[in-house]
């Protein structure tokens, strides 16, 4: 057998097209005689819409169409639930999805309200500017406790309130842990918005072949497959008459998954019903509006402990900001009260929210899709118990660890896919001891951090644990194909937006195979490839995808074994698969190239043995049961200038646990990106609203995202708990760097600023916010 | 929307005068285009004539002469960071220049553009008020006059420049013999960021001025403790009184970047320590002695051609290309749009992203703020132009080698920046060179450090490992 790549730090096989500019992106995408949209949006947060003139827009030269929510009949609808609300303990759920362009009110800055189509886009979007909407300014719902108050304005009338839903989970009986407990930490916190910003924005494609009766579309999504089927049943075509293709994608990191975002739906039918291709690219200042927003949560919180440290229970309330409609469903806040309770025993919990409705832009997940801010609450309390203990934090952590036996584990509460919350395997405790070697914990304690803070250096060491749900079902789907020219090519449903699939992917196909990465194409997001899938989000398309790619490719490699036996007269036994070639194990003479048993696996004369699938191809599904649990601890030194409380990282360090790595330099580059991320929600990224529901920063100029200047170097140690669930073992990484940021950003600036006796209860920080926290009396 | 309708390129200053004067209000002078370009994208600002003076030879000189310092309207802030008269007797401006944007925003903005942009927030005019700069402006009717800094702002982002008037040149007394001064920002984030206040500390014979920006409707000075600092020579106690004199004279709000309360704090902290840096002699230790422009020369991207017509004839990537239809657009729409050429990629449209960066001239420059027509009789070079064939730029191999690559849409500007390095710097450049050559380029997908890793890899010796800095 050839080298085994799996496990191998691979170099990518994407790379030399994205690196000349030879790479198609949506906004690539040119069709002759394509018209462009540009959308006329709210300026108000909450208003009706008293009157719209059109008259203006309409007679420009080069402008096509104009159309309102009226002009769209019957195709207006409110977008579907893209997920249900679990079935919890206690669940209410009022749906409330957005229909394709504001009819009667606007909800929130940036909802569309007009498409104009025109011959090019600057005339488009001339056009959308003479377009006068009159409005009847509302007030706007814009703080989470203001939604709650009997004279708020309500975003949705019908609803009565602005609950989107309020749904109670509990595990044990946390009323009667707390009776028992010697210690009680009861604190308010809270985690604001901010937004995904993938370099590319969002942008949509549509060519509607009328003579093959063929929609088209290039969508930069990251599920096409549920895109194509809800295209086609919203223009009642047959799902093989639409073919969606999510090209190269830049970044997406879950936002890209919304569907259906209006301009998804807009766009194809603006191409049906006008005959023309037409494109429309967000432009940045959209992005920050309408594509869609995390993060916005209010917690009170409380952990009660034996004064030994032992987690008795936990009870969290909290309020989730789901912006101006529900599409997602619940998955944010599910998912904040799954991975709250962390790798940890926590025998009672308590956990209840309500998502409520503000006049801002639609919450969907966002990278860490709400865990962080389970993980946040979690990990503050336990520094805020450890102190009152007068135990050391991380001891405080260690003697909470769900045992390595005691794995599965099951939390109880009902998970975002809807099973009971279990985590299939995991090992804490080398996790955490790895990231403390690494951080260097003990010598920094015990002889760097007094020397330093001597010299009147405000310096911190924070360490923080973490676990996250990951590779959920439902499914994904592979097909494997040896051509007949030897070659292979992958392909799968998912879409890929920078995570390396087509490099993982040929991995687990070339040591089944036994041919070179260098012989297989991989084809993903691309619907008129592969019919069947989900799409890439919650970490799962390695495990999910990468398991079916997994068997298909076995399924494959067990034709050409019997082929191979038939041909070269040996036992399928003693036949291995080698560079491209299957051979006589011993005998390296009699062997013969996959590419002929492709070939005679395809006949194009004579008869076959009945029962007989062409073709050396297989495809293969994977479902697993639940998702699997991943962990890490990340840890980190940093120093606060005392007087401006601008920070330096001066050490970090990130142990994960994600089972066998498939591509460790892949993995590593998810890391990398996650924590960067993390960074800027911690430190960096809020978007800023004020009271009327206008967003004061949308620009880069005001959005900072953190630059090469802001990221540390990063150390990455890694330990290997297979999961159970797949064939791989593995677990997904994704987005993994992104959770524990915020929290060890509090604990290590409280640290840093010891003397102050700061207690953080809040991300993102800045340094004003931190100067104020200290010294304005805030805190 | 194309972002004007009319776009004219003199030949001669009084050539540009001549059409301010016909056109007035309508039209605006274009040197940089890093602020207006971005006002025309966003519809804040709508014009149906920019008057684009870089084709004028001889505006981007820095002179001197008889303890003035010239600076010509072309003058970008990279050259007015490294040039040596300026870093000399004018050096709270180079530091100002330097803290300005991005290599390639720095490499097109001007000193005189971001004086006239009058933000409050701008890093250029604090020096320069400080410095008692004069800018001396022209009209086809009224001729020249000259007025000082103190007197041309006169409300929130208003000068004393009347719509047919353009800069000609700014003055700077030169500092003399044993005067000093510097200058400071604090921002919320390490490079490419607007400032939360700036501070600028002068030293001279005629007196001493500190000037404070972000914390009024304009710049403003600290006049009280200008006055203290007059008296006599620094000692620990003046220096506490004039830092604590400096912040009671900044009056500003609240805003996305930070509250009043911190502003205040911040000028105490800026001026305290600019105080303190004078009083020791070490103000330039922070200035850094390597420093990457992203340029092979230092001189304002002009390249002598007449204006286009409604065709754009340029040299791009070694091919003589013509863009029918650009006109009005910018550059980076003409490439993707009009040349074919999809490599370089808008993330943002305002300069801060880097996604666009191509070299324009032979300088790297965010092609999102450069009007097509600029590129008439240029020498443009895009993504599509640094690799030969399937023979990759050792960048390119290198970027593949470290797994400096995700989603790629980011990549082509990061591309560009780090090869513009490597032809500053040939094989010797430091880390800190690295990042400040990547610093006006976001990434959202691989946190930046295989990035750096891929461009020390080309350095001589090789250097695989990053010190924590």
């Amino acid at each position: 057998m050839t080298t085994k790549s799996f496990g191998q730090r691979i170099k990518r096989n994407e790379d030399p097209q994205l690196l000349t500019g030879r790479a198609q992106f949506v906004d690539d995408v040119h069709i002759p005689g394509m018209l462009h949209v540009a959308f006329k949006r709210s300026d108000y947060a909450h208003a009706r819409i008293t009157g719209i003139d059109l008259e203006a827009a309409k007679s420009m030269p080069g402008v096509v169409a104009v159309y309102t929510a009226e002009d769209l009949g019957d195709f207006w609808q409110p977008s579907p639930l893209l997920v249900p609300p679990p079935p919890a303990e206690h669940v209410v759920f009022n749906k409330r999805t957005s229909g394709q362009l504001a009819r009667s009110k606007v909800r929130f800055v940036g909802e569309a309200i007009v498409m104009v189509v025109a011959e090019s886009r600057y005339l488009a979007e001339d056009a959308a500017e003479t377009i006068i909407v009159d409005y009847e300014p509302l007030d706007a719902v814009v703080g989470l406790e203001a939604a709650l108050t009997e004279d708020s304005a309500l975003v949705h009338e019908d609803v009565g309130s602005n609950i989107g839903a309020h749904v109670i989970q509990r595990k044990g009986d946390y009323d009667t842990a707390r009776a028992q407990a010697d210690l009680v930490i009861s604190r308010r916190l809270l985690y604001d918005r901010g937004t995904a910003a993938p370099m590319e924005t969002r942008g949509v494609v549509a060519h509607y072949d009328h003579l093959a009766r063929h929609l088209t579309v290039w969508d930069s999504t990251q599920a096409p497959i549920p895109i194509r089927n809800g295209l086609a049943a919203m223009f009642g075509l047959s799902e093989r008459q639409v073919r969606v293709i999510a090209p190269f994608v830049g970044g997406g990191f879950g936002p890209k998954v919304m569907m259906f975002y209006p301009e998804e739906t807009l766009v194809p039918w603006a191409a049906i019903k006008l005959e023309r291709p037409v494109k429309w690219i967000e432009d940045r200042l959209e992005n920050f509006y309408a594509m869609t927003h995390e993060r916005g949560q209010l917690h009170d919180s409380e952990i009660a402990l034996t004064k030994e440290g032992k987690i008795l229970g936990v009870k969290d309330v909290f309020l989730h900001d789901t912006g101006a409609y529900i599409p997602y469903g619940l998955t944010v806040p599910i998912n904040t009260q799954c991975t709250l309770l962390g790798p940890y025993v926590v025998p009672h919990y308590y956990t209840e929210f309500k998502a409520l409705f503000t006049n801002k832009t639609v919450v969907t997940p966002y990278r860490g899709a709400g865990r962080q801010h389970g993980v946040f609450v979690m990990e503050r309390l336990l520094d805020i118990a450890a102190k009152e203990l007068g135990m050391d934090p991380l001891e405080l952590r260690r003697i909470n660890f769900i045992q390595p036996e005691q794995f599965p584990w099951c939390n109880e509460i009902i998970y975002q896919d809807f099973t009971k919350l279990t985590y299939d395997s995991g090992n804490y405790e080398p996790v955490l001891d790895k990231a403390m070697r690494m951080i260097g914990w003990d010598e920094w304690r015990q002889n760097e951090q007094p020397r330093l803070r001597a010299e009147g250096r405000k310096v911190g060491i924070g360490l923080v644990m973490y676990v996250e749900g990951t590779g959920i079902g439902p499914y994904e789907g592979a097909r494997v194909q040896v051509e007949t020219t030897g070659k292979v090519t992958i392909v799968t449903g998912i879409g890929t937006q920078g995570q390396g699939h087509y490099t993982s992917f040929a991995q687990i196909a070339a040591d089944a195979l036994g041919v070179p990465m260098k012989d297989i194409y991989i084809s993903t997001g691309d619907t008129g490839q592969f019919s069947w899938g989900v799409g890439t989000f919650a970490s799962r398309g390695a495990v999910v995808a990468g398991s079916a790619v997994y068997s298909a490719a076995q399924m494959v490699r067990e034709k050409a074994l019997k082929q191979a036996a038939e041909h070269l007269e040996a036992s399928e036994a003693d036949i291995e698969l080698v560079d491209g070639f299957a051979q006589v194990r011993g005998a390296p003479g009699a062997r013969v190239p996959l590419a002929t048993l492709a070939a005679s696996a395809n006949p194009l004369r004579g008869a076959v043995r009945p029962g007989t699938e062409p073709g050396l191809e297989a495809t293969a599904y994977f479902g697993p049961q639940m998702g699997t649990t991943a962990s890490g601890a990340h840890a980190m030194i940093v120093e606060v200038d005392p007087e401006t409380y601008q920070l330096k990282i001066l050490k970090y360090v990130v142990v994960h646990d994600c089972g066998p790595l498939i591509n460790p330099l892949i993995v590593d580059g998810q890391v990398h990106g996650g924590v960067a991320q993390g960074i800027g929600n911690a430190f960096y990224e809020q978007l800023i609203y004020d009271e009327t529901g206008q967003l004061l920063n949308a620009s880069f100029m005001d959005y900072l995202l953190p630059t090469s200047t802001d990221v540390p170097r990063m150390e990455l140690g890694h330990e290997e708990t297979p999961s159970p669930l797949n064939p791989l073992g593995v677990k997904g990484a994704g987005e993994a760097g992104a959770i524990p940021v915020g929290p060890l950003f509090a604990q290590a600036l409280e640290d840093a600023l010891i003397d102050s006796g700061l207690e953080i209860l809040e991300i993102p920080l800045s340094p004003s916010r931190l100067w104020e926290l200290v010294e304005g009396g805030d805190a | 929307m194309k972002l004007y309708n009319q776009y004219f390129a003199p030949a001669s200053v009084d050539e540009a005068l001549a059409l301010l004067a016909e056109h007035g209000e309508r039209a605006r002078v274009l040197a940089g285009g890093t602020d207006l370009i971005v006002e025309l994208d966003r519809g804040v600002r709508h014009l149906d004539a920019i008057i684009d003076i870089t084709r004028i030879m001889g505006l981007d000189h820095i002179e001197e002469e008889a303890g003035t310092i010239t600076l010509g309207p072309l003058v970008t802030h990279n050259q007015a960071a490294n040039d040596e008269r300026v870093l000399a007797r004018a050096f709270p401006l180079a530091q100002a220049a330097w803290e300005v944007g991005s290599p390639q925003l720095r490499n097109r903005g001007t000193v005189v553009g971001n004086l006239i942009t009058a933000s409050p927030a701008n890093d250029t005019i604090p020096p320069l008020l400080a410095l008692g700069a004069r800018v001396v402006l022209g009209s086809a009717a009224r001729g020249e006059r000259t007025v000082s800094l103190d007197d041309f702002y006169t409300g929130f982002r208003k000068v004393d420049l009347s719509p047919d008037e353009m800069v000609l040149r700014i003055e700077i007394p030169a500092l003399g013999e044993g005067e000093r001064g510097a200058f400071a920002k604090l921002a919320l984030r390490r490079a490419q960021a607007i400032s939360v206040v700036n501070v600028a500390v002068m030293l001279r014979e005629s007196g001493a001025r500190i000037t404070l920006g972000s914390v009024a409707a304009t710049v403003i000075r600290a006049p009280a403790a200008e006055a203290l600092l007059a008296q006599g020579p620094l000692t620990p106690q003046s220096i506490e009184e004039v830092a604590r004199l400096t912040a009671e004279a900044a009056t500003p709000i609240d805003d996305v970047r930070g509250t009043a309360e911190y502003r205040v704090q911040a000028v105490l902290v800026l001026a305290r320590r600019l105080l303190q840096a004078l009083h020791t002699g070490s103000e330039r230790d922070s200035y850094p002695t390597e420093r990457a422009n992203l340029w092979e020369r230092a001189a304002h991207p002009v390249s002598v051609a007449p204006a286009p017509t409604s065709l754009i004839e340029s040299i791009i990537n070694g091919q003589r290309v013509t863009m029918e239809g650009a006109a009005g657009k910018t550059l980076l729409r003409a490439l993707r749009e009009d040349a074919g050429l999809i490599g370089t990629k808008e993330g943002c449209s305002e300069g801060e992203c880097g996604a666009c960066t191509i070299w324009l001239d032979g300088v790297a420059v965010m092609s999102c703020l450069v009007p097509a027509e600029r590129a008439h009789g240029a020498t443009v070079t895009t993504i599509e132009g640094l690799s030969e064939g399937d023979t990759l730029h050792p960048l390119q191999q290198s970027f593949i080698k470290h797994d400096a690559v995700q989603c790629g849409y980011c990549t082509p500007g990061f591309i560009m920046s780090a090869a513009k390095l490597l032809e500053e710097k040939g094989t010797r450049f430091t880390d800190t060179e690295i990042r400040q050559a990547i610093s006006g380029n976001l990434c959202r997908c691989t946190g930046y450090y295989k990035i750096i890793e891929a461009i020390q890899a080309l350095r001589q010796p090789t250097d695989d490992t990053l010190p924590p800095d």
